[in-house]
């Protein structure tokens, strides 16, 4: 309590337990979330950063509170899977406040969601955020008076400078339920109706608090297209409410005042308007914003703001082309310059090491551990250093700056006539591009997309087609080595990316429209980039560099005792079908652990050029790693995990067959 | 002035401005424009417009908003004077 005192609250009331970030895309939860907790949740410029919900403590001497930062939610109707992550959590009822930060350059947009959290009756507080960029835009927005309107706290702040976090923290006490718009008369009747249904059927008391105003149920019914699953795990009792009422519209009983929108209404129709609720409460945010606003400056029609004029050459379709170019181009020529330079730095510094460590092998008896370990340690300890690093370190610091620009969504509109071949809307490369940085987080990032199929062939090409930055190392690697025909792998490569991308998308036609948010441009911040890449890179300490090690010394013992020698028996027919040895198929399997080990079981084998060309194709497309394959099932499913699984490795099969054939 | 017709957001060139009439889609793609601040009576400013059928990016308010072709199309608009003579 002593804390609170000093934080500016002379009657401190009941501390919540938990607190729940929420708001629309790309406003600034995370920056606040970090900020007040000190967690390092991920901060870009593009809509969909945060996927997934980040936990953090707030402490206040003896107190801890929980924080909770959502993924960005346009609205609690809103349709992709990040976002409806946001609803479960404020469904499920375990929050005792809700901060709901805003953009100050956006008012009337956010406080959309705004008003629907003010349904909810769960406490609330108001985070003014990017009041300097609506003030560099000549928009004075006065925080008191939205105060008097919204009946909650709110407070200006600029989280990225850190300003007003203090009064925010404060402001957490005043907390209040705030006041609920009202509707129009003819939507009210409606509401109370079910609200008087919902009172019914949904105790006051259950065996926990009813934590959600039987109002925001009853809207929460009206809004929803299709009866919406996580409501009823929340609340089953409206399950059979839903039904009956749904029989009861089926057999006639039309509500009073129809409207065709509700959630169990048999006779929607798809041009009707949208539901009257959300248009009435577009109309009353506009309103709000409106009142609350004061355009200061002369000169700030929308046309004439500041920067735009930048904004609108980028945004031509020739901008937008050239942007995309230079963007690939510029990331390949510094990934291969930074790696020429690292190969030789690296190969520099450590030849005396390694030669000292290749003599020292020499003292053991042959086929010893200790030999093989040191004989072992050389490519176990020079690859991932000379290759592995540097790629892995360049991909991830080039994709930091491009998610900062706010380029990302710029580049997924300029190339969405193109990725509509494949049947998936524009905003797919964001996944895709992060895919080459580490497919893992780049599966969970699909969560943004629109629809399942999307999500589903998004997913199937990463699994197969895209190959991560340790990958790529790896292969680049080992095909030096082996003096491997580069072009043709990476040609197979793109070609198996198209032609599975232009058959799926062939194969589950969707309707999928495209709306995608293009944010404003920003200078990226380099201590951001920065701080981003290295916690991306704490994966190449704590899984990349101990798995290469381990395994190129379990590799060296298995092959030079001769256990991998029952592959080779296999040798006439793989020879013959594929131009391979059988081992190959060891590094083919490999690739269900990690794609980036498998060229390592390669390394052990006396290949030929044609030979590793083929093999290392091979393990390029294949199937998708330990990691990968556990997010397909949590994400996709058993089902379609398994299928993305036999594809791929049909498809790396089908890759050693045809080139097989076709090269000389 | 120009005549009140009404038009589709795919017949606008960069730098018109209008105003939404109706968007003769489904409800979810409604719902969609709906949540970016796009509903009957918003006023957009066309920033570009992509060739082969490519997306239409719109401003609204201050923020970009990029719609594929075909949702585009079934927006209609009735041309409103340029932004700065309001």
């Amino acid at each position: 309590m002593e804390l609170a005192t000093s934080y500016g609250v002379t009657n401190p009331v009941r501390l919540p337990r938990t607190i729940a970030l929420v708001g629309q895309p790309n406003v600034g939860k995370s920056v606040v979330m970090n900020a007040l907790t000190g967690t390092r949740a991920f901060v870009s410029n593009y809509p969909g950063t945060t996927v997934e919900l980040t936990e953090g403590t707030l402490v206040f001497g003896e107190k801890r509170i929980k924080v909770i930062d959502t993924p960005g939610t346009y609205s609690l109707h809103s349709d992709t899977e990040d976002q409806r992550v946001t609803q479960r959590v404020l469904l499920e009822g375990g929050v005792d406040l809700i901060i709901n930060v805003i953009d100050a350059a956006n008012l009337a947009r956010n406080l959309y969601l705004t008003l629907q959290l003010l349904d909810l009756g769960i406490p609330l507080v108001v985070a003014l955020n990017q009041v300097d960029r609506a003030k560099a835009a000549g928009l004075e927005i006065d925080a008191k008076k939205l105060e008097d309107i919204l009946g909650v706290p709110v407070v200006p702040v600029v989280a990225t400078k850190c300003e007003g976090l203090r009064e925010l923290v404060s402001s957490i006490w005043r907390g209040r339920v705030g006041k609920p718009i009202r509707f129009s008369d003819q939507v009210e009747e409606v509401i109370g109706h079910l609200e008087r249904e919902i009172e019914k059927v949904v105790p006051e008391v259950r065996g926990r608090r009813r934590s959600h105003a039987p109002r925001a149920l009853a809207i929460h019914l009206m809004e929803h297209d299709r009866v919406d699953e996580d409501l009823f795990e929340a609340y089953p009792e409206l399950r059979a409410l839903v039904e009956r009422l749904q029989r009861q519209v089926g057999a006639g009983a039309v509500c009073s005042r129809c409207y065709r929108s509700c959630a169990f209404c048999p006779a929607r129709d798809e041009e009707h308007p949208s539901f009257p609720t959300c248009l009435e409460r577009t109309a009353q945010a506009r309103a709000i914003a409106s009142q609350v606003t004061s355009v200061r400056a002369t000169r700030t029609m929308p046309g004439a703001l500041r920067g735009r004029t930048v904004e609108d050459l980028l945004d031509t379709p020739t901008a937008g082309l050239v942007i995309t170019g230079l963007t690939a181009y510029f990331s390949y020529k510094v990934v291969v310059l930074v790696m020429d330079l690292f190969d030789r730095l690296v190969t520099i510094a450590t030849s005396p090491l390694l030669q000292w460590i290749t003599s020292l092998a020499g003292h053991f008896p042959e086929g010893s551990f200790a030999g093989l370990f040191l004989t072992s340690l050389p490519e176990g300890l020079v690859l991932p250093f000379s290759v592995v690093f540097p790629a892995m370190f360049t991909i991830y610091m080039l994709m930091g700056f491009l998610e900062d620009t706010g380029l990302l969504p710029r580049i997924a509109v300029t190339l969405h006539r193109v990725t509509s071949f494949l049947g998936v809307p524009g905003q797919a490369v964001v996944p895709l591009i992060l895919g080459f940085g580490c497919r893992a987080p780049a599966v969970l990032a699909t969560r943004s997309l629109p629809d399942r199929r999307s999500r589903f062939i998004v997913s199937t090409l990463l699994s197969m087609a895209v190959p991560c930055a340790a990958s790529l190392a790896i292969i680049t690697g080992v095909s030096q080595v082996f003096d491997v025909n580069l072009l043709v792998v990476y040609g197979v490569v793109a070609a198996v990316f198209t032609g599975t991308g232009v058959i799926l998308g062939r194969l589950f036609r969707g309707e999928g429209e495209f709306v995608l948010e293009v944010p404003p441009l920003r200078w990226p911040s380099f201590s951001n980039v920065w701080r981003k890449s290295r916690v991306r890179m704490s994966g190449f300490f704590l899984h990349v560099l101990p798995l290469l090690m381990g395994v190129s010394v379990i590799l060296r013992y298995l092959v030079s005792g001769g256990y991998l020698s029952f592959l080779s028996a296999l040798g006439p027919v793989t020879s013959r079908l594929f131009g391979v040895r059988g081992e190959v198929f060891a590094a083919v399997a490999m690739t269900v652990v990690q794609r980036y080990l498998a060229p390592m079981v390669l390394l052990n084998l006396p290949l030929s050029p044609r030979e590793a060309t083929i093999a290392v194709s091979m393990v390029s497309l294949s199937m998708p790693c330990t990691p990968v394959s556990v997010l397909l099932v949590k994400e996709m499913g058993w089902r379609t995990a398994i299928f993305i699984l036999i594809l791929a490795l049909g498809v790396s099969l089908g890759v050693g067959l045809a080139l097989n054939l076709v090269l000389p | 002035m120009w005549a009140k017709a009404e038009l589709s957001l795919t017949d606008l060139k960069p730098g018109d401005t209008a105003e939404v009439i109706s968007i003769r889609k489904g409800k979810r793609a409604q719902m969609r424009l709906l949540e970016l601040g796009i509903t009957p009576g918003t006023r957009i400013t066309v920033v570009a417009a992509h060739p082969l059928r490519g997306p239409v990016v719109v401003r609204v308010g201050m923020l970009e908003v990029a719609l594929g072709w075909g949702l585009a199309s079934s927006v209609r608009v009735r041309r409103s004077s340029q932004a700065g003579h309001l």
